[in-house]
């Protein structure tokens, strides 16, 4: 009897199990169609459509960031200095900081003289002063010229005291740092300028000079004689006192003469 | 087997005696490179004297060969307070004074073409000191 009990609850016990199992199996095929169907179906749609605006994306990064290095790249300058030498296709000049400058001709470099109509690369050689406008290459520091232009007259400072006052023939004589002395020509077409600090720039004229005062002269240097500086403008300073040098060079030129 | 001990200890006592010798032979042969010998002079180095100019000037505007189409540009600096700044082109002279921080900033006319753009300090000793930049002025398109 107790043999016969203990098969029994073995049986019951195993059916129950298979009988569960079975039950399981048979009910979760059908949620598991609409479940698996729905989501695997729509991501590799919209993964497809992302991956094509990523892709157009990056195209679009690409693009920008090539045209940003390009346009970093290049930029407008304008070159000013002496011809070293002169070719077809290139130019070199050294500038006023003893650098040498390479300026690339091209059919599109134009060459403009307001004097000279017919002027030409030809017409450019060793000395010359130019100025060439164009697009300079940071990474090959050469400059491809669009307008070459000769340069024959640009202004130059002068700056010291005034020696000399020649009220007959209109010059001025001014000694600056280095103990250099100048004449100053004043013409018709000169201006001239005081400045004081507290009144600012005022206009002034030849005969306000004085000897012993500070000047800054702007003008060109004379074709005949470099030591004669043709005045295009003078400003006096009225507060502004000489450096020690050119006090040094007042006090020499004031001693009396042996 | 006594006398063989000795001769061993004796060798022994020779080769080592001979690789000192040895030894301090060429460390005494060796050129003195790194020793300090007493005909050698000490010399001091002193920093090269750089050519600081004793009137500070910065400009910040306008850049080394820029190009321009306006006839006006703008002069943009730093320098000292109390200094005096005269601005020069090809056509024109500007001279102000620098703000209690000692900035500054002009604006001036330019000629046509190359201008060579003059930014001079004074200071109240006197003292000057310029720097230059090349400016152009051109409206042509490129």
């Amino acid at each position: 009897m107790k043999y016969f009990s203990v098969t029994i609850l073995l049986l019951v016990l195993a059916s129950t199990l298979l009988s569960s199992s079975a039950f399981a199996v048979t009910t979760t095929p059908s949620p598991s169609v609409t479940v698996t169907s729905a989501p695997t179906s729509q991501p590799t749609e919209t993964e497809a459509s992302r991956s094509g605006i990523l892709n157009r994306i990056e195209r679009i990064k690409e693009m920008v960031a090539s045209r940003v290095a390009e346009l970093k790249l290049v930029e407008k300058k304008g070159f000013y200095g002496k011809v070293l030498e002169s070719t077809t296709h290139q130019i070199t000049i050294v500038d006023k900081n003893k650098e040498e400058r390479e300026i690339e001709i091209d059919e599109l470099t134009k060459f403009e003289d307001s004097s000279n109509k017919s002027f030409g690369i030809s017409d450019i050689s060793k000395g010359n002063d130019i100025t060439a406008v164009g697009l300079y290459n940071k990474d090959t520091k050469r400059l491809l010229a669009r307008v070459v232009t000769p340069v024959k007259n640009l202004p130059i400072q002068y700056e010291g005291i005034v020696t000399k006052v020649d009220t007959r023939s209109f010059q001025v004589s001014v000694t600056n740092e280095k103990a250099e002395t100048k004449i100053i020509d004043i013409e018709r077409s000169t201006t001239a300028f005081s400045y004081e600090k507290t009144a600012g720039m005022a206009k002034s004229g030849y005969s306000k000079i004085k000897i012993g005062e500070r000047v800054l002269i702007t003008g060109y240097a004379s074709v005949t004689d470099k030591n004669i500086i043709a005045a295009d403008r003078i400003i006096h300073f009225l507060d502004v006192p000489p450096s020690s040098a050119m006090k040094n060079i007042q006090d020499t030129s004031a001693q009396p003469e042996e | 087997m006594k006398e063989k001990l000795i001769i061993i200890v004796v060798a022994s006592v020779l080769g080592l005696l001979v690789t000192t010798i040895a030894y301090y032979a060429y460390q005494s042969t060796k050129p003195a490179q790194d020793k300090p010998s007493g005909k050698v002079k000490a010399i001091t180095l002193k920093p090269t004297p750089t050519s600081i100019p004793k009137v500070p000037l910065t400009i910040d505007e306008p850049k080394n060969e820029t190009v321009v189409s306006r006839r006006t540009i703008q002069v943009k600096g730093k320098t000292s307070p109390e200094n005096t700044i005269i601005v020069s082109t090809n056509t024109k002279d500007e001279v102000v004074q620098p703000t209690s921080e000692g900035n500054f900033s002009v604006s001036i006319e330019i000629g046509t073409g190359v201008n060579r753009v003059v930014i001079r300090v004074i200071n109240p000793e006197g003292e000057s000191y310029s720097e230059e930049r090349v400016v152009t002025f051109t409206t042509e398109e490129f």
